[in-house]
């Protein structure tokens, strides 16, 4: 089964701007998916890498972003937060939560491209989760 | 020859500009940017005050010596004022932790001390109280020593370089040890200025990572972390590597380490013979 990078994010032009570009880049290894909620997170299988929009609809980014770092089977879990420059105070906050970093939501064409790459190629150097344990 | 941004920085500061440089894997590095930073500022007619211990006290000064300054003018006309460091930390502590009014008092003290050349009014501060809270793992009291030199930083306007023992290739150069100190510096000043660890952290990278390196470089690259310090690439890798690919980055940092003093090597042999 290919290990998954999972995009949590509710907002459209967020997926259609990074998933066409993740998909591409992160095959054939991984497979990318998209969860708009902690329910949605809940119903996929435990990623290897979670990307965090933080400008969520359904529910505040910082609850969901709270919970994965109190649920035992996403805690050690790498999560990069989406953020933007003009709310910087946001992004300083979901460090303060536990975010391991912070990508830009503005960057576009080939910059995206060489990120999602750099993404792909982190998500094959950490260690595989072991999902037999995560209960 | 060109000089890079983080030269300027040095030779320019900006007022209210809050430095830090971590030395302990380089001491020579920070005796030379240190050197640099006083000698700019005494040749543009700025005051200089530097609270040091006894020890560096004496290399500043002999690296100004070697620059060509006139120690003798500038510390008899009170342009270069050296105070002691542990002399001073015992004046501002109280309760372990240092006191607004204690710090503001003696540290306004030492400035009305130095005087700049007729018709400057430029200051340039040097200090390492918070180095050595730091060595005696007082690291709450030295965080809030940093917090208070930036309330007097709001109020006045110098520059100010701080400096602690951290060795940037050891487990303790790490996020969770050092937001703090990141979160209270304007800059992080680069070991060798040139761009030397960058070059020997890259080739460690590329040795141990392979073909992932350049990858990895860009998503490094574009981690946005505002609350902190403007950081040299080869500083904010090693803190991302730390944080987010542990295994990693014992080895990676290790080679980088290596790398670097084989760098410097040349360097230093070069100018040992030309003394």
């Amino acid at each position: 089964m290919k290990n998954l990078i999972l995009l949590v994010s509710d907002d459209k032009s967020t997926g259609r701007q990074l998933l066409p570009v993740l998909a591409r880049t992160a095959a054939p290894a991984f497979r990318v998916e998209v969860a708009d909620s902690r329910a949605g997170i809940e119903a996929l299988r435990i990623p290897s890498v979670i990307l965090l929009d933080l400008m969520l609809s359904n529910e505040p980014a910082f609850d969901v972003l709270r919970w994965l770092r109190s649920d035992r089977r996403y805690k050690e879990l790498p999560v990069f937060v989406l953020g933007s420059e003009d709310a910087s105070h946001r992004v300083n906050e979901a460090y303060a939560l536990g975010a391991n970093s912070c990508l830009l939501k503005d960057s576009a064409g080939e910059e995206l491209e060489r990120i999602a790459e750099g993404l792909a190629a982190y998500a094959n150097l950490i260690p595989s989760i072991d999902c037999a344990s995560c209960g | 020859m060109k000089m890079s941004p983080w030269e300027k920085l040095l030779e320019q500061p900006h007022p209210r500009g809050h430095f830090v440089q971590l030395y302990e894997a380089d001491e020579g590095a920070l005796t030379k940017n240190v050197g640099q930073y006083l000698w700019e500022g005494l040749r543009r007619g700025d005051g200089a005050l530097v609270i040091a211990t006894a020890e560096h006290q004496e290399l500043f000064c002999r690296h100004l010596d070697g620059l060509g300054a006139d120690l003798a003018a500038a510390l008899g006309s009170q342009q270069l004022v050296f105070w002691d460091a542990h002399q001073t930390l015992d004046q501002i502590m109280a309760g372990g932790q240092p006191d607004w009014q204690m710090f503001e008092s003696v540290i306004r003290s030492a400035m009305r001390v130095v005087r700049p050349a007729r018709g400057q009014e430029g200051l340039r501060a040097y200090g390492e109280m918070v180095g050595i809270l730091w060595k005696a793992r007082q690291f709450s009291a030295a965080i809030r020593l940093e917090q208070l030199w930036n309330k007097l930083l709001e109020q006045s306007s110098f520059s100010l370089y701080c400096a602690y023992a951290i060795d940037l290739f050891g487990k303790e150069f790490a996020v969770a040890n050092l937001d703090g100190v990141l979160c209270t510096h304007t800059h992080l000043v680069p070991a060798q200025p040139d761009g030397t660890l960058e070059t020997a952290l890259n080739r460690s990278m590329d040795e141990i990572l392979g073909s992932k390196a350049d990858a990895l470089r860009v998503l490094i690259k574009a981690n946005y972390r505002p609350g902190w310090a403007v950081m040299p690439a080869a500083e904010a890798i090693v803190l991302w590597l730390r944080k987010n690919l542990p295994e990693q980055a014992d080895q990676i940092v290790a080679r980088a380490r290596y790398h670097y003093h084989s760098l410097l090597q040349p360097a230093v042999e070069s100018r040992l013979a030309a003394e």
